[in-house]
């Protein structure tokens, strides 16, 4: 009887603990916002331009998880003296904020909005948090989306959930179907080599369906760590963290006659 | 270019990939991981199969000492449909078949057929130690494979794991070492395990059986990331309610119905999928 009490106590304290911290919602363990609901919201929401003015030789810069928290990120604003002049815009590969609040997605705009540049960011799953989707759709707009820039067609596609859903990919695959660059580049947040969570059959239709289509780069973010896997063809790179505490990396993307390279830097 | 000691790719010297370099798949193959974590998890299951060797206290007596058989033997079939959100509807069959050594050994194999590809997907062998010196306890290994020719991959996983059963309820925990075949190579062997990427992710289900009607009936809810064809990512759990009828000593009955959800482990879940199967268990 003891022993049970104390357990009880020991499983209240806990979920009163987890609930009442502010930094991991845990609701989403049951249910979040819905890709295809997120999906669904597109039609209704800015589209993102192409890049103008884009040469065939240029670069572009790729980070993700920036984790903006309490409205403010250590090194982002930095980012900017980084920049090349070759550099024509930004991915972020989700987890913009750290839990999806409206002022740290008003940081984040205002720190990218500074840097000249296009930026093109798309929805991770801390992005949820708190009901964030709402905050997100309101000031960064569409979770995916694709915009062309020179000879390359990027495409952002919405993985926060751990799966695109039906409607994403049937969109992707029309996209995929009709894209006439010679090079394409698709970024998103979940890492499709990362066993931690999303059912490995999707993963592997997607990886399927990237080498049928020619993809030639496909950033990921989440897991703030570094990797280069080139799987049949398709260069699969995982984004390091650029994070508020701790390592601030980045990539930079260079498109030279019709090659791609890219170089891991951090600040 | 650099090869890791576990097979990976990583950067050279100079950050440079150029992307003629990459239009193969990495020919490095990869072994067995060996993070600590995944040790100090296999220690754990060797310590438990240990200590239940000698029976303690608290793995408690088997209950029912049934199955004086020599030999039992259990075909299983069932027709079932899944419903995935993203990869669409299709209708399965599964069969599989057990065979049980007086009530110690057991060796169960079996596969499913895909109606929407045309293909058998799953095929496994589970061999098992049971009820370890008459302990609630059994030690089974699992050789699962999981074929996708229309993708030209395959995933095949060896599972070392525990099962402790109760008549009231079960718990099943181990680790699935998982080897991701990205070019179709002898998709067919289950056995293959010289692939493009191998990983290790926690095996896991725990339920309870209610029984119904004078025991003739039990309704089974279940908590888990795996069933016996398939092994899935630690945070794709799913809930399972199975609702099974002896009609006779020798037949049984059952329907199952699963709710998967698309990743709790980073707090953005959804639903998934849902599979529904009907199935009969024959005692031969």
């Amino acid at each position: 009887m003891k022993k049970q009490i104390v357990l009880l106590i020991l499983i209240i304290a806990c979920a009163v603990l987890t609930v009442s911290c502010d930094k991991v919602d845990i609701t989403g363990f049951v249910d979040s916002s819905d890709v295809d609901d997120r999906f669904e919201a597109c039609p209704s929401l800015p589209n993102k331009p192409d890049v103008e003015g884009v040469s065939a030789d240029f670069s572009f810069i790729v980070i993700s998880d920036p984790h903006v928290y309490h409205g403010s990120h250590s090194k982002l604003a930095a980012l900017k003296d980084q920049l090349l002049p070759s550099d024509q815009f930004i991915l972020i590969c989700g987890d913009v904020t750290q839990c999806g609040y409206k002022e740290d997605y008003h940081a984040f705009y205002n720190y990218l909005n500074g840097f000249g540049i296009p930026y093109y960011p798309t929805i991770g799953n801390h992005d949820l948090y708190f009901e964030g989707w709402r905050n997100y759709r309101d000031i960064l707009g569409r979770p995916c989306y694709t915009f062309t820039a020179g000879p390359a067609r990027l495409i952002a596609l919405d993985s926060a959930n751990g799966t695109l859903g039906g409607k994403q990919l049937n969109w992707l695959k029309q996209i995929l179907k009709s894209k006439t660059e010679p090079l394409c580049f698709v970024f998103t947040h979940f890492d499709f080599f990362n066993p931690g969570f999303t059912d490995f059959e999707e993963n592997l239709m997607l990886m399927s369906l990237f080498e049928n289509n020619n993809i030639n780069y496909v950033f990921m973010g989440h897991t703030h760590e570094y990797h280069h896997k080139p799987v049949n063809g398709v260069n699969y790179v995982s984004v390091p963290g650029f994070e508020d505490e701790g390592a601030k990396n980045y990539l930079q993307v260079r498109v030279n006659g019709g090659k791609v390279t890219f170089e891991k830097l951090s600040i | 270019m650099i090869t890791h000691p576990e097979g990976c790719m990583v950067h050279d010297e100079t950050n440079q990939w150029s992307l003629l370099e990459s239009n193969v798949v990495s020919n490095h193959k990869c072994h067995l991981p060996t993070s600590v974590n995944h040790w100090l998890l296999i220690g754990l299951i060797c310590a438990l199969t240990l200590l239940s060797w000698n029976g303690p206290a608290w793995a408690g007596p088997v209950e029912n000492t049934e199955s004086k058989t020599f030999i039992a033997k259990q075909l299983t079939f069932a027709a079932g449909f899944e419903s995935n959100r993203t990869l669409g509807d299709h209708w399965a069959l599964r069969g599989s078949y057990q065979l049980e050594s007086q009530g110690k050994y057991r060796v169960q194999t079996g596969l499913s057929y895909n109606q929407a590809t045309g293909y058998i997907n799953a095929l496994f062998i589970d061999l098992g130690y049971e009820k370890i010196n008459n302990s609630r306890y059994s030690f089974r290994i699992k050789f699962l494979g999981n074929q996708y020719p229309e993708y030209n991959k395959a995933v095949n996983s060896i599972i070392p794991y525990m099962h402790w059963d109760k008549s009231s309820c079960f718990i099943e925990a181990g680790l699935n070492f998982r080897f991701i075949n990205y070019t179709g190579e002898q998709m067919w062997n289950i056995f293959y395990y010289e692939t493009d990427l191998a990983e290790s992710i926690p095996y896991y289900q725990f339920g309870l059986r209610i029984p119904l009607q004078n025991s003739c009936s039990t309704l089974t809810a279940a908590f888990k990331n795996c069933d016996e064809m398939y092994a899935g990512n630690l945070g794709a759990y799913r809930f399972h309610f199975n609702y099974s009828r002896e009609i006779n000593e020798h037949i049984t009955v059952y329907g199952t119905l699963d709710y998967w959800q698309s990743g709790g482990i980073v707090m953005a879940n959804t639903y998934y999928k849902t599979t529904f199967y009907a199935g009969i268990e024959v005692k031969l």
